[in-house]
């Protein structure tokens, strides 16, 4: 039993690390959190039901394992914190045209919402988590879910593209229609 | 006009609507250019990010974070019987391979690794890269929803290379080395394989099981030390392998297994049906 879900939480490492690399924006620390979720999860074993999803419980031990850190960080005013707010509002932050982004720039934009924010576009638009098990693996609604994550990409989406929402190309007739 | 409130704009792009929803909402878009301005930013994101990401998926999980893991298993350890099955597979596959070395590199064997190699090049063609000088090593493994999936060489090893017979592709970069295969537990057929680039800074092994639909899902893919190339001496004589000797791998399969690893009839029997059991 118990070497089965450690065979299950082996296969879902490449899923976890991008998750933890959409959270903290830099691989050495995503396969920190990583690691420090893997360890709670095996230590709290007993709280997982078998039968749910080993997925979505682990993302919620990353997440709050995340959190947690972020908040702390926050509260005691950590100096390191400032250096690397500015940091990643520094100058050429906000200059990405491209269609293409690299991941660098992604991450940084992610960087720059709120914390309940990013973890729900790491959730949704990296890891494609339905809005349900979002709102599940938080414990909040689904419409706070949905106002949450609307209002989080169009804050990425100004950030990317560096055009007020308003002003940008209308995109064409969705294909699916076309035909009808 | 009816107000269409931005979450559900975003519940469209993000596939969350049922087909009568985004049968009702297309019907507005066509008609609304200012609609279709405000749909853009959740579109977008979506695309972007999951591109930005999915390269990730792809790459090695290091050791390190299997190990963690692993580690916390006294309990599963201590309930282990005799020598532990990872070293029993060991001892089977260099068992087998002392069959065919030393120095007992057949001929027979000889051309059937020449027609690999050729196999091999081919498929680095047919994947568009034999005259592309690849900085990246050809992609082995796809994603398939939420699975990992072997494609290009690492597939076409897995379905036609007996173990222990290297597959070079990549201009002779990449090599590729199903180590072993067996039958788990569950009833399906996994094997163990070996990925060498020349130039990485490590290796890379990894463990892939038989899909009903006929691709490998990878269970696991780890960074290994660096190993030195294997290729056929002038003489005809071939240096016999060591297994792959991860820990992880070693410890997946044990949990997996049913039985012992397959010999070389037996392989050679799911070789010939593509990998669905003899009857």
């Amino acid at each position: 039993m118990v070497d089965e879900i450690q065979s299950r939480m082996i296969q879902l490492l490449p899923r976890l690390r991008r998750f933890a690399l959409a959270l903290t924006g830099d691989k050495d620390k995503a396969d920190y959190l990583v690691q420090d979720t893997c360890e709670r999860a095996l230590a709290h074993l007993d709280q997982w039901k078998p039968g749910t999803s080993l997925d979505s419980w682990m993302y919620r031990i990353a997440q709050n394992i995340w959190v947690d850190h972020h908040r702390g960080r926050r509260a005691q005013g950590d100096p390191r914190q400032l250096d690397e707010v500015e940091n990643l509002v520094g100058v050429d932050g906000r200059a990405v045209t491209e269609s293409r982004l690299t991941l660098a720039a992604v991450t940084e934009s992610i960087a720059r919402l709120p914390a309940d924010q990013q973890v729900l576009v790491a959730m949704v638009c990296v890891e494609g988590v339905s809005y349900k098990e979002a709102a599940n693996i938080l414990g909040i609604p689904i419409g706070t879910v949905m106002s949450r994550l609307s209002r989080a990409r169009q804050s990425l989406y100004a950030a990317l593209t560096d055009i007020p929402v308003a002003a940008a190309v209308p995109p064409p007739i969705p294909v699916s229609s076309r035909e009808r | 006009m009816s107000y269409v409130a931005d979450e559900i704009l975003m519940a469209y792009a993000d596939g969350e609507l049922t087909p009568e929803e985004c049968q009702a909402l297309e019907r507005l878009l066509r008609q609304d250019a200012a609609l279709r301005v405000r749909l853009a930013p959740f579109v977008e994101t979506r695309a972007q990010l999951a591109t930005a990401f999915e390269p990730t998926l792809r790459e090695p999980v290091p050791d390190r974070l299997i190990k963690a893991i692993e580690r916390a298993r006294p309990q599963a350890r201590a309930s282990m019987t005799s020598v532990p099955l990872g070293g029993r597979l060991r001892l089977l596959v260099d068992a087998a391979a002392a069959r065919i070395a030393p120095g007992g590199f057949t001929p027979a064997l000889a051309a059937s690794m020449a027609t690999l190699v050729v196999a091999g090049a081919a498929v680095g063609w047919l994947a568009g890269r034999a005259n592309t000088p690849a900085e990246a090593p050809p992609s082995l493994i796809a994603t398939s929803g939420p699975d990992l999936v072997a494609s290009g060489a690492l597939a076409y090893a897995l379905d036609a290379n007996p173990s222990r017979t290297v597959l070079t592709t990549d201009n002779g970069r990449t090599s590729i080395e199903p180590i072993v295969s067996f039958r788990t537990t569950t009833d399906s057929v996994c094997r163990e394989y070996r990925v060498t680039v020349s130039g990485a800074k490590q290796d890379a092994a990894g463990l892939a099981c038989r899909t009903p639909s006929g691709t490998w899902r990878i269970a696991q893919h780890v960074e290994t030390p660096k190993q030195p190339a294997r290729t056929p001496a002038t003489d005809g004589t071939y240096q016999t392998a060591t297994g792959i000797n991860n820990p992880a791998i070693d410890a997946m399969v044990e949990t997996m297994i049913s039985g012992e690893a397959f010999g070389a009839d037996d392989e050679a029997l799911f070789l010939k049906n593509a990998w669905q059991s003899p009857q």
